[in-house]
């Protein structure tokens, strides 16, 4: 579902991505591990068409994103770390006014359903945004992927200022949208959420990916070690 | 489009700037249109108060000339015999007014008037333009010339600039912005949306002000100018937001955009003119007014000295128009005084080309460097359409002039010859084409 070949960006002398090989398949979740700078953010970025390669592709369900970017947005729902919503708005007519933009039409009811089923409360779905928590915005993200039944979901740290709780529940609303088939690219810190939510793992240190596992193949301890490695080489 | 329009309504509904134009907008239309309407009924009701001044001056010499016709008055004086060309033409309330009506849209931009009259009074000896509009209007003098059409050319902008200067670029303080780029549409065409809509909510606060203002202050706007005015309206709000889109493009804070708008909005109304009156005064100097004043008296003067000389040349021109032997004595005072009113008019008008050419020539450089700015071309077009316009203003003098030949050629040759009229001539008085 998400297949990155040869990938490169630099912004001026820096290289960002360096030759990045990369695939997520449906029912896959993919966590990007690496230190700050090491081109996780620059990667779902290129998926977005946010910046051009240099050189490779990002394709997702097959479109190249530089090439036909809003037809490969159809196919996706981003949640970044900070996730900002219109805060004089509910989460149901937030929920509402991005899916219209994917031409996807939602009734208050259908809207609510939504939100419920990414773990917000009624009550909250109709309150305005401005008082929400960052996990509750999260789901926010998440129910516009339900609605959206979005083939791809690109996370960029989304668990980072969450508590363990929120962090938990956030996990498992991923792990239901791997069961719907959804292709998961989650950038994270998050060592823990990485083996305990991903299927596989991939490290990224200075733009290249250094280092790909199944998470069902390594252990915690394993896992921070061979991280720690790979970043201090 | 519509889903944009239903969520920028949401969201525009919530927001102090949209209700602060949504109330404090159409009040200024509504008061500038007050100020308006009351300005031209001031106008209309000093037009038909001179007017039924005049008729009922000229009744009442009909009146007395058929008492006398009949035996039933005498006349003791003949300053007082309403026979004499003397007294139809040029004496006491003798005279037409010349009036510049006003048009349908007048009462939306007072343009010149404060500087220029629509009326004046022709006699035999002379044009008397009158400007005393603030005397006779104490609305003017309360508020100066506050009316829609500064309302619309200054004002508007600064209400379209507060509610289009921040559509993007509050969404990348919010945070929103990378949300929206991951959406499906591109963020220039939800920019486009979202200030589409917000220029038609701008322009329908706009226009429902202007109609419904209209129709309570007795302005018709129902029709061919009011639809051209629409027009005109709609263009000038869609220059500023399409300047609100442009700055929103850029990768700018809403703080940079604000003081950017601000800065062309000082640019556009202020920096432009004075560089247009800048350069028009340096290319084409007026003499001064004071000049103009001196080179009158001179004039005057010099005509006064020469007097008898001109009257001489005159008699041997135009003997047959002139009666010579024993002629009453107004008659030979007056006869000399047309002779140099005419002789001083002519040198003046002389004289006054240097003063009336370089303005005229400042005039058309001013109209063509005024493209530049849409707000000075907007202010211009509305004072053309309300008919307030210096040149509309300034033709008055033409007007004036032509129709005080007119006059001249019915009463003086009459004069000349020391022939009277009779009541049934008096129907024949010439009247001007109001």
């Amino acid at each position: 579902m998400i297949e990155i070949n040869d990938l490169t960006k630099s912004f001026g002398s820096t290289v960002a991505v360096k030759d990045l090989k990369l695939n997520v398949a449906k029912g896959e979740i993919y966590c990007l591990l690496g230190a700050n700078g090491a081109g996780k953010t620059t990667t779902i970025n290129l998926l977005l068409n946010l910046v051009q390669p240099e050189n490779g592709t990002a394709k997702i369900g097959g479109l190249n994103a530089a090439d036909e970017p809003l037809k490969t947005k159809e196919k996706l729902t981003y949640i970044p770390e900070n996730l900002a919503l219109y805060p004089s708005l509910s989460g149901v007519e937030n929920l509402r006014f991005f899916c219209g933009l994917s031409g996807i039409k939602l009734s208050d009811s259908d809207a609510v359903s939504y939100l419920m089923e990414a773990g917000l409360q009624e009550e909250a779905a109709h309150k305005r945004v401005g008082g929400y928590s960052k996990g509750m915005r999260q789901k926010v993200g998440i129910a516009l992927a339900i609605a959206r039944s979005s083939e791809v979901l690109l996370l960029d740290e989304p668990t980072s200022g969450l508590d363990p709780a929120a962090s938990s529940d956030f996990a498992t609303l991923l792990t239901n949208m791997k069961e719907r088939g959804s292709a998961v690219l989650m950038a994270t810190h998050d060592l823990f959420r990485a083996k305990e939510t991903g299927t596989k793992i991939g490290i990224m240190n200075k733009g290249s990916l250094v280092e790909e596992l199944d998470a069902a193949d390594v252990t915690h301890s394993d896992l921070e070690k061979i991280y720690l490695n790979h970043m201090r080489a | 489009m519509a889903h944009i329009f239903t969520f920028e309504w949401l969201h525009i509904r919530k927001s102090g700037a949209f209700w602060g134009t949504a109330t404090v907008l159409p009040l200024l239309i509504g008061f500038s249109l007050f100020l308006g309407s009351e300005r031209i009924n001031q106008q209309k009701e000093t037009i038909a108060g001179i007017i039924a001044e005049e008729n009922a001056f000229y009744d009442n010499m009909r009146t007395q000339l058929e008492a006398i016709e009949r035996g039933d008055a005498e006349v003791e004086a003949w300053f007082q015999n309403p026979a004499n060309p003397l007294v139809l033409g040029q004496f006491n309330q003798a005279g037409r007014h010349i009036f510049l009506q006003p048009k349908p849209l007048a009462p939306l931009a007072a343009g010149q008037l404060d500087i220029l009259p629509y009326y004046g009074k022709v006699t035999l000896t002379g044009m008397e333009p009158l400007r005393d509009n603030a005397l006779e209007n104490p609305f003017m003098q309360v508020s100066g010339s506050f009316d829609f059409a500064f309302v619309l050319v200054w004002l508007v902008p600064l209400f379209i600039i507060v509610i289009g200067y921040n559509v993007i670029s509050s969404e990348r303080e919010k945070g929103t912005y990378s949300l929206l780029q991951s959406q499906p549409v591109s963020i220039r065409s939800i920019l486009v949306q979202k200030m589409i809509f917000r220029f038609l909510l701008v322009f329908g606060i706009i226009i429902l002000s202007l109609l419904v203002w209209s129709v309570l202050f007795g302005i018709d706007l129902f029709n061919i100018q009011g639809l051209q005015l629409i027009a005109a309206i709609s263009l000038y709000a869609a220059f500023w937001f399409a300047l609100c889109v442009l700055f929103n493009l850029f990768q700018t804070t809403s703080a940079v955009n604000a003081v950017g708008l601000a800065g062309l909005w000082v640019f556009f109304l202020l920096i432009i003119p004075s560089v247009i009156s800048l350069v028009v005064t340096s290319l084409h100097p007026v003499p001064s007014r004071a000049l103009w004043i001196t080179e009158k008296r001179t004039i005057q003067q010099a005509v006064q000295a020469e007097g008898d000389a001109i009257f001489d040349m005159w008699v041997v021109d135009h003997p047959e128009e002139f009666v010579e032997g024993d002629t009453p004595q107004f008659y030979n005072t007056w006869i000399r005084r047309f002779v140099w009113a005419q002789a001083t008019e002519e040198r003046e008008r002389e004289a006054e080309r240097q003063f009336e050419e370089p303005r005229e020539r400042q005039a058309q450089l001013a109209s063509r460097l005024r493209a530049l700015s849409p707000p000075m071309t907007l202010q211009a077009w509305l004072e053309r359409k309300a008919g307030t316009d210096t040149e509309r203003l300034r033709n008055l003098e033409n007007e004036m002039r032509s129709f005080q030949q007119e006059w001249q050629e019915f009463f003086l040759p009459r004069f000349q010859r020391l022939e009277f009229f009779t009541s049934d001539e008096l129907a024949d008085i010439p009247a001007p084409n109001l």
